[in-house]
């Protein structure tokens, strides 16, 4: 086996043994030198646990006679006339490690043997191979002093191969030979001007059939690996591959599976190009081998296997394996600004603070107005008026938010509330998860009595972020729609005020919230809460929807208004009532002329050093540039 | 799961609630492991389009941002910095128990009122921190996300799943929706965390309502007439 060569074979005895399983694992060249199948007869004695592979028991009875004696080839030795000797030598040294019994009918190991040059050629018994690959890099001691002996055990395809009129030539060069056949046919199947190597229907390749290499499957599954090391022969570096070979087509190999072609993945990880149809792939799961490998792939063809019809919905699979795929099946499935958008420069997205809010009706709108103001002052009539008997209840209470204000968090006890938190990061028993699900209103009332009271802000642009978006697929009560109706998903961020009187303290504390609830048609309303999730957090971070100057200068403007940043930047936002009589009065003055909304007034205001002359002057140089939520709907 | 002193409904509320904490465990383990390090694999965390009549799913609002489909939302995500999610709170619940109908179960019995744990509708509920940038030095948000998973009926799902070895397209997103909540304290300028302290806290957060002219005022003003507003 020269690819791995002398200087890797020290290792004695079982060490070899396990050396080899690595090797073939990886891929490298071990073709026809298969220890697993062509093992003893007979079950391994002593020696548990290092020979594992020899354990198994033979499955092939073919050549195993006596008459079929195989060869193994001894050199490292140098004086001819030490031959008997060295034959005495290896013969002990093979018996102590053989799993037959000592002398009985079969005599010796070795049956006979001859001198080509510097090679001794042993012609043993299938079944003893193993016994002299154990010793190999044993050493000799000859006349001239101790001298290591390399010896090679037979390949699979040699007793094919023994009718072949260069048998004669030193075994050690069969693999060469098998090497420069694989790297001929390489070279056949290469097309320099499409730098494609054609590895498609390779059964049907004379040459190939003629060498047995798809005799049995255990050829088979070497041959593949055996062709990526002929490659690499060829093209001797990473860098060599990638600039000879971007396309390769393995179409028409009727290959159920990637098992015995993986190895193209490590050698060729930089094909563009890579065709795949016209073979036996029966799901995508019989492609994973190399989900997430080529990661230049720009273009694949699967077609003509069965999955594509097995399998509707495959091509999301194996888009998402490959980043810059842009052609799947002659489908363009990316575009160049998608790839150019993966390859460009990363950026840091900046928090929103548009609202997205697809509410025809303004079903959720009147919904949430309704809800708060019921749920601060009167809980009950919340629960009659949306809550039925399939709604839902559950808050988590996030205890440890290291994120946004991190540890400067207003940490104020949970008190009451934390018994009902069914964070799932915390709470493990299926039961004590299951008990902290609130349905129907009975349960939800018991629930909620526990809240402490509560006081929404007003809906104002800085207090909340709001989204609706359609939800299909909501239990229908009535039960004329299978498969549900479309309800809408309402999430909602903020923070909101608690009266605290747990462990004897009388005070106002300050909550972060974020709830989402999923809205069906029903109840008396016509408007039903089929489920509601309200987490809760520490409150005294700053909110995300708020734009911040120093990060609204990142190169992503388009979503921030082009006035915002400048002017948060010097004053930060305002509350109207912290601000002077005098203040409040401009704040009037400019929203009467401009209609923009009070924030947006204070904001102009301020970075105008409060001058209403200066204030117009920027509301005019700037107001193209606001969008429109900027002004007061009318 | 059953139990002798458990009614048949509370047995099977049990035995449905524990398949969906299950379907969100992993399904979050696996959808913000892809989130930080295999983004090319996000769009298979998506159901199939559908455009019908009243609503496209998946449905995908991010960062105030809506996106047509799972394949240009990952290709926005690709084009992210580095990310880092750290979930800090969970939930889950089953909204429709018979969302997949009987007939369309791969492997079912066909019968209405079975293999509800196969056929249900999820929501789930995240709250946790996303660190940005750098993976120890960046600036690290809050954030909330809430998705509505689906059944995916390509896929013979078993009966009680458990997902020993991990996620495996079981349930796919049908509705997402993900929020920053907080600002990184890094990002914020020179006392400025501070100013917004004063101005979230006690004494204002209850003065003016009704006083901007009703409801609706409110909601305008939220920039919520302004409907379906998208990509910028």
């Amino acid at each position: 086996m020269p690819p791995t060569g002398p200087s890797s074979r020290i290792a004695r005895g079982g060490g070899i043994q396990k050396q080899r399983a690595r090797r073939d694992r990886d891929g490298d060249l071990v073709m026809g030198m298969d220890p697993v199948r062509k093992g003893p007869a007979r079950p391994q004695r002593g020696r548990a646990g290092t020979g594992a592979p020899n354990a198994r028991p033979q499955t092939n009875g073919s050549g195993s006679g006596s008459q079929n004696n195989v060869d193994v080839t001894v050199t490292g030795w140098s004086d001819a006339s030490e031959i008997e000797k060295l034959t005495q030598f290896l013969e002990r040294h093979a018996a102590k490690r053989s799993t037959r019994p000592r002398g009985g009918p079969n005599g010796t190991m070795i049956k006979r043997s001859r001198v080509t040059g510097h090679t001794l050629t042993l012609g043993v018994r299938p079944e003893d191979t193993p016994a002299f690959r154990k010793i190999n890099g044993f050493s000799f001691q000859s006349a001239h002093g101790p001298e290591k002996l390399t010896i090679t055990t037979p390949h699979l395809s040699a007793s094919r191969r023994s009718t072949s009129p260069h048998d004669s030539a030193a075994t050690t060069s069969e693999s060469d030979d098998t090497l420069a056949l694989l790297q001929a046919f390489l070279s056949r199947r290469y097309d320099p001007d499409l730098k494609l190597l054609n590895l498609s229907q390779i059964a049907d390749d004379e040459e190939m059939g003629r060498l047995g290499m798809f005799a049995s499957a255990d050829t088979t599954s070497k041959f593949f690996p055996a062709l990526m090391v002929a490659a690499c022969r060829l093209m001797k570096t990473a860098e060599e591959r990638r600039a000879h070979v971007t396309s390769i087509t393995l179409a028409n190999n009727n290959l159920p599976n990637l098992d015995n072609v993986t190895s193209l993945a490590q050698t060729f990880p930089a094909i563009q190009n890579l065709d795949l149809s016209g073979n036996a792939f029966a799901s995508t799961k019989n492609l994973r081998n190399w989900k997430n490998k080529f990661r230049s792939l720009q273009h694949l063809i699967v077609s003509g296997n069965p999955f594509e019809v097995a399998e509707p919905g495959w091509e999301k699979e194996i888009i998402s394996w490959y980043p810059r795929l842009r052609v799947l099946n002659a489908v363009e499935v990316r575009t160049d600004a998608d790839i150019a958008r993966i390859d460009g420069p990363k950026h840091t997205p900046v928090p929103s603070h548009q609202n997205i809010w697809q509410d025809e009706g303004a079903i959720a709108q009147n919904f949430l107005l309704d809800f708060y103001d019921g749920f601060d002052k009167n809980r009950e009539a919340v629960i009659l008026k949306y809550y039925d008997n399939e709604s839902t209840f559950s808050m988590n209470i996030n205890t440890g938010a290291k994120g946004g204000a991190g540890s400067q968090h207003h940490r104020v006890g949970w008190d009451d509330q934390l018994p009902l938190s069914r964070n799932l990061r915390k709470l493990n028993h299926p039961k004590a998860r299951v008990a902290r699900k609130y349905r129907g209103p009975e349960r939800i009332r018991q629930a909620w009595s526990v809240l402490p009271p509560t006081r929404h802000p007003a809906f104002d642009t800085n207090k909340y972020s709001m989204d609706c978006q359609l939800q299909p697929g909501v239990p229908d009560p009535t039960g004329q729609h299978t498969g549900g109706v479309t309800g809408l998903l309402v999430t909602i961020h903020g923070e909101y005020e608690e009266h605290r009187t747990a462990k004897g303290r009388n005070e106002v504390v300050s909550r972060a919230f974020d709830r989402t609830f999923v809205l069906g048609p029903g109840g008396p309303s016509g408007v039903r809460v089929v489920s509601d999730m309200f987490s809760l957090r520490a409150a005294g971070g700053t909110p995300a929807w708020i734009p911040q100057g120093n990060t609204a200068a990142a190169p992503q403007p388009a979503i921030v208004p082009v006035a915002q940043p400048a002017v948060v930047a010097v004053a930060g936002p305002v509350d109207v009532n912290s601000l002077t009589p005098e203040q409040q009065q401009l704040v009037a003055v400019v929203q009467r002329e401009t209609k923009m909304i009070t924030q947006y007034c204070i904001d102009c205001l301020a970075a105008s050093a409060w001058d209403l002359n200066k204030a117009a002057a920027m509301f005019n140089q700037l107001k193209d540039t606001l969008t429109a939520d900027a002004f007061i709907a009318m | 799961m059953g139990d002798a002193t458990m009614t048949p409904e509370d047995s099977l509320a049990l035995s449905l609630d524990t398949t969906a904490c299950n379907v969100a465990e992993a399904f979050t383990d696996a959808y913000y492991n892809a989130l930080s390090k295999y983004r090319s694999t996000l769009s298979s965390f998506y159901c199939p389009k559908v455009i019908s009549t009243d609503s496209t799913v998946p449905s995908i609002y991010w960062n105030g941002e809506v996106y047509d489909d799972d394949l240009a939302f990952q290709s926005y995500i690709e084009s992210l910095t580095y990310t880092w999610a750290d979930i800090e709170s969970l939930d889950c619940t089953v909204l429709n128990t018979r969302f997949l109908p009987a007939a369309e179960l791969k492997g079912g019995s066909g019968d209405n009122d079975q293999d509800l744990e196969r056929r249900m509708q999820i929501a789930v509920v995240v709250t946790g921190s996303l660190r940005l940038e750098e993976p120890a030095k960046g600036p690290m948000r809050e954030f909330a996300e809430t998705f509505v998973l689906i059944p995916n009926k390509d896929k013979q799902i078993s009966a009680h799943p458990q997902f020993k070895n991990g996620w495996d397209r079981e349930w796919l997103i049908q509705t997402q929706n993900f929020r920053f909540t907080e600002w990184g304290v890094s990002e914020l300028g020179e006392g400025q965390g501070e100013a917004m302290k004063v101005d979230g806290g006690v004494k204002n957060a209850f003065q003016g309502r009704g006083a901007r002219g009703g409801p609706a005022r409110h909601f305008a003003a939220a920039g919520l007439f302004f409907k379906g507003k998208g990509k910028a």
